[in-house]
């Protein structure tokens, strides 16, 4: 199976679970009538209504976030070199929630619609630089993990000091934002999302040198012509913005991040990131429709929490590639 | 012969200087080995020549021109690096791992042209390793993985090859392999190689020149054979316990009480008898009050022994008469 077809499968299926996540919820579409909706030329109202309301802007936040959150845990796996990397790991999504919390719940620059998305950048980044610090000290993927998750949990300490003296009007919407959602977002919303991820995108692209020689190792990597330190800043720089602005839009997502590039990999059984990068951003993308979907369905205590939905793709996914790569993650 | 690399009072180190000035010049073919004890900064040597380490003093050049002046991937188009171990790759194939090589020719995006393919496929040709292509690299063996490094290098079309250890992880018929692999290369491609090893006995046979570092900052380099005559391995390398044997060109376990004796055995039955005494602890000498001649017997060999003037006794196996050997020294 070549890897044009592996790539059109992706895309095939990532046109299915659209059309699922719009066709079909508590209200049923029959495609005759998406079809109209979608071209404008519906008679009925309330199906154009729930598309152009809330199944559209639902899909594309999903579509946005799933690349953004996958491109981001690919980019921080090959640089940390270490299989279980990811956003929400090694907490840097809490990094980005911070940020959030410090505008919601404090009002630092609200009002503008930058605010949010540069305080979570900073938070996000600032993680970043300290996992990356600290990444210098210890050799085992797994006491990195560690690390990882004990910084999230003091910044999350952090946000709950914030929470405790914040502002008690602006609570109840905060709280909201934690339980992680892709149907926040309004078109405004929208265009500032998939504006700032498909940038996080592009710049990965003068990275991909870099990203594949980094797996050899960084002396192995410099000794290709490769500047690493230059190429480290725009790969993990690119990874902070990435996941700040899919955390600012859609709250705190877990799992996706960090699952998705060991799929990609598993589909294409290759290193190379010109396949990879492209495949995790279809992947991830599909999956968070898929997942955006599950939480969404009609049941009777409401809409679900969407991290339970993610965790149960990305827990298994997390055992696999502990057991799979046992003794192999560990240099 | 063209020169490719050349040190100019070069002294390498991190906070001190582990090294003297250090002056010398690589040819195309020569295959350099450096050897020195732990922390004599073999590693930190080769690191300053690739470019990873500034110099403390001194300078690099390579092919003409000051490491300094060159950017990166002029460096890289000039030198290759082949470290000891090949990192876990998630799913790298052995053709994409010795694609990488290109990295300093191709464009940004690192996209491999038509020459490119045909370079990579040439470097899989000449390091025997074109049946693991399409392999992935993570299910290869060390020695295996050693080779696509190698590969590497040449895909890289550098006309200097430094290695660190490249031999650590391997047993002994995958280092003589891949060191027989660099001699080779060195000769045919024109390419000059340094490589850092702790194998003395293998560097001593297969190097053309030897760097030794003693780890007291002090260096010599030349031709193995002159070193050795001169000593210089067993003033660096020897410990009370282990002693470099100058009449065997290797180390041998220096013993209490060791025993001269007179061997007086031609040709191949002779190599190994000798080899056989050295080992239990006796010293091979030309004249000695115990000798040993050996004829033969209905096609076997038969040993005899002289342990004194009175004592003669005739042995059918190399086991018998090291045990005879044994006895008698207990006995005295």
């Amino acid at each position: 199976m070549s890897n044009t077809i592996r790539f059109l499968l992706l895309i095939v299926g990532l046109l299915c679970a659209g059309l699922l996540s719009l066709a079909v919820g508590s209200v049923t579409i029959s495609l005759q009538d998406l079809w109209n909706a979608l071209t404008g030329s519906s008679s009925d109202n309330v199906a154009s209504m729930i598309l152009w309301q809330m199944r559209i802007p639902r899909a594309l936040t999903a579509v946005f976030a799933g690349a953004g959150l996958s491109v981001a845990g690919l980019l921080m796996q090959t640089v940390f070199r270490n299989q279980l990397a990811g956003p929400y790991m090694l907490g840097v999504s809490s990094g980005a929630g911070l940020g959030v919390a410090l505008v919601m719940l404090i009002g630092f620059g609200t009002g503008t619609w930058f605010g949010p998305v540069v305080a979570a950048t900073i938070g996000a980044g600032l993680v970043m630089t300290l996992v990356l610090w600290l990444a210098r000290f210890c050799r085992s993927s797994v006491s990195l993990l560690i690390l990882g998750m004990m910084i999230g949990y003091l910044v999350d300490s952090m946000v709950s000091l914030l929470i405790h003296f914040g502002d008690p009007t602006r609570l109840q919407a905060f709280v909201n934002w934690g339980f992680g959602s892709f149907g926040r977002a309004n078109w405004s919303d929208l265009r500032i999302l998939g504006t700032v991820v498909l940038v996080g995108l592009f710049l990965t692209v003068p990275a991909l040198k870099y990203l594949n020689a980094i797996l050899l190792g960084e002396s192995a990597a410099q000794s290709l012509g490769i500047s690493v330190r230059r190429n480290r800043i725009i790969a993990l720089g690119a990874a902070s913005l990435l996941a700040a602005v899919v955390t600012v839009y859609c709250g705190p997502i877990g799992f996706l991040g960090l699952a998705v590039p060991h799929l990609a990999r598993g589909m294409f059984r290759t290193a190379n990131h010109r396949i990879l990068l492209p495949a995790s951003a279809l992947c991830g993308a599909g999956l968070a429709l898929l997942a955006g979907w599950v939480a969404n369905l009609p049941t009777q205590g409401g809409v679900l929490p969407l991290n339970s939905v993610t965790a149960l793709i990305g827990v298994p996914v997390v055992f696999w590639a502990l057991l799979k790569g046992r003794g192999q993650t560990d240099e | 012969m063209s020169e490719i690399l050349r040190l100019e009072s070069l002294r390498v180190g991190y906070e001190r200087s582990l090294t003297a000035p250090l002056d010398l010049q690589i040819k195309e073919g020569e295959l350099v080995c450096l050897v020195g004890p732990n922390g004599s900064g073999k590693s930190t040597l080769l690191k300053t020549i690739a470019g990873l380490l500034p110099p403390r003093e001194g300078k690099v050049l390579i092919l003409g021109n000051c490491l300094s002046e060159l950017t990166l991937a002029e460096r890289a188009r000039r030198m290759a690096l082949v470290l000891s171990k090949f990192p876990s790759t998630h799913a790298m194939s052995a053709f994409d791992s010795v694609a990488l090589g290109r990295s300093p020719h191709t464009r940004w995006l690192g996209g491999l042209s038509a020459k490119d393919r045909a370079v990579v496929l040439q470097a899989l040709q000449e390091t025997d390793t074109m049946h693991l292509a399409s392999r992935n690299v993570d299910a290869l063996s060390d020695g295996e993985r050693q080779r696509l490094a190698v590969a590497r290098a040449l895909a890289q079309e550098a006309r200097m090859i430094l290695l660190d250890e490249p031999t650590a992880f391997l047993d002994l018929p995958h280092r003589v392999g891949l060191m027989g692999l660099l001699r080779s290369l060195c000769r045919k491609q024109k390419v000059a190689a340094v490589m850092s090893t702790h194998d003395l006995d293998l560097a001593l046979r297969l190097a053309d020149h030897v760097l030794v570092l003693d780890g007291q900052g002090n260096h010599a380099y030349g031709i193995p054979e002159t070193l050795a005559m001169d000593g210089v391995f067993g003033r660096v390398f020897s410990t009370p316990q282990v002693v470099f044997d100058l009449a065997n060109g290797s180390f041998r376990l220096e013993e209490e009480g060791c025993t001269p004796v007179q061997c007086n055995i031609p040709g191949i039955l002779g190599t190994w008898t000798r080899r056989a005494l050295r080992r239990m602890g006796w010293i091979i000498a030309d004249e000695a009050g115990v000798q040993i001649d050996a004829h033969e017997d209905d096609g076997k060999p038969v040993w005899s022994l002289r342990l004194s003037p009175r004592d003669e006794r005739e042995v059918y196996s190399l086991e018998a008469l090291l045990e005879t050997l044994r006895n008698s020294k207990a006995d005295s």
